[in-house]
């Protein structure tokens, strides 16, 4: 297929209605691909799927509430381009969380409430594989492990000041430790490549308090446990973004890279979400081609 | 007591469980951003069957049913949770006095 010919396919599909059938379970993995600003075709696949390892968690009225899980990530990007960096990463994670039982008196009742987590310890076991150049691929076995800090209190306070009828994701910030345990690379792989890194994490995604409401009833049903009436809140409008610097223990590269991926999106409420994404950057060793695609993100039925 | 007041007290205990994690009454309240994650998902799942359960055992002649992290996926709303979470309340097993049978 042409390069034109995808141009208008992008186009057509970006008309959709929002009106199609939606499938409102979230997907664990989705994809965005779309034409970039350098005349190539480009995709980013991400995603991850995990599962509980605890049967019976405490009973505990107050203090921190501890969750055991594991699970696997894949992260990976694509560009048509002949000389293009392109890549994919495979991580197996065991996870703790903990999040905060606070006693609260409600109607003269003592009360146990959470906020949700507020920490998330792991251990991350990755496999990963890239191109440095038309010759040289990467294929490395890396082990780590970090912590995340969710800022919970700010997410309830935005959604409180913002008036936007929702709750968002809170912010985080996350520090992991990541060490090379096999290279299948050869001598030849450059030593940032090779070193062990300390890496930091900040992502955030929010809803732009660019918003409608309308008030309606809706009919009762047997197991709706609410009244009829309510306030629906249409904000379409929503930004993601993501900035990782890694500063690499080991060799003699001392500089600390980033690698950076923001994007505004527009939810039509759809399969398809029209965005705007930047990509660039590197980490620990690998270079991610800057990617400007104006396109669609679509999330994958995994 | 008539079924349709057991109900409304059924539906009441639901709301209650719910605030005690998400504060608004707004019923289309929008929660998915808050349950799109593995780890928000397993952490609400392990306060409901943990300390929320214990809570509505000690204090109400409710009880909790286990619910699993994965019926949490696809909420939006706090309508939408309170359906899943409705369907894990039940009225406790009535007690038998020792010594008295009927």
């Amino acid at each position: 297929m042409s390069l034109r010919a995808l141009r208008s396919l992008v186009l057509i599909l970006s008309l959709v209605s929002p009106a199609v059938a939606q499938d409102t379970k979230p997907k664990p993995f989705d994809v965005s691909f779309g034409p970039q600003d350098n005349g190539t075709f480009g995709a980013v696949l991400k995603g991850s799927q995990y599962k509980s390892l605890r049967r019976s968690p405490s009973s505990q009225q107050s203090g921190q509430l501890v969750s055991l899980f594991a699970g696997v990530e894949v992260d990976g990007s694509w560009n048509s381009a002949q000389d293009a960096h392109n890549n994919v990463s495979l991580a197996l994670r065991p996870s703790i969380a903990l999040q905060t039982i606070t006693p609260k008196t409600i109607d003269g009742q003592v009360v146990p409430t959470t906020a949700g987590p507020w920490l998330h310890a792991f251990v991350d076991a990755r496999q990963r594989f890239g191109d440095l150049d038309a010759t040289l691929r990467v294929n490395q076995l890396i082990l780590g492990g970090g912590l995340e800090l969710r800022f919970v209190k700010f997410a309830k306070w935005y959604s409180d000041a913002a008036d936007i009828g929702r709750e968002d994701n809170p912010p985080m910030v996350a520090i992991g430790y990541y060490g090379v345990l096999r290279n299948h690379g050869g001598e030849a792989l450059p030593e940032d490549i090779k070193a062990d890194a300390l890496q930091a994490r900040f992502s955030t995604k929010m809803t732009l308090p660019v918003c409608t409401k309308e008030k309606r009833t809706v009919a009762p049903s047997p197991n709706d446990a609410f009244g009829g009436e309510e306030t629906v809140y249409n904000c379409p409008w929503g930004f993601a973004g993501e900035i990782i610097g890694t500063k690499l223990t080991t060799g003699p590269d001392q500089n600390v890279d980033f690698k950076v991926d923001v994007g505004v999106f527009y939810d039509t409420g759809g399969k398809f979400k029209p965005m705007l994404r930047y990509r660039t950057g590197e980490e620990h060793g690998l270079e991610y081609d800057k990617q400007f695609i104006l396109g669609l993100l679509l999330q994958l039925p995994i | 007591m008539s079924d349709d007041l057991i109900l409304d007290e059924k539906r009441a205990v639901t709301r209650k469980l719910i605030s005690l994690r998400y504060s608004s009454n707004n019923p289309a309240f929008d929660i998915s951003a808050t349950l799109d994650e593995h780890v928000e998902r397993i952490a609400l799942a392990d306060f409901f069957n943990g300390p929320a359960a214990a809570w509505l055992r000690d204090t109400t002649r409710w009880e909790w049913q286990s619910m699993d992290h994965t019926e949490l996926l696809g909420i939006e709303t706090l309508r939408d949770l309170g359906r899943v979470c409705f369907t894990h309340i039940a009225l406790k097993p009535l007690q038998t006095v020792p010594g008295i049978t009927t």
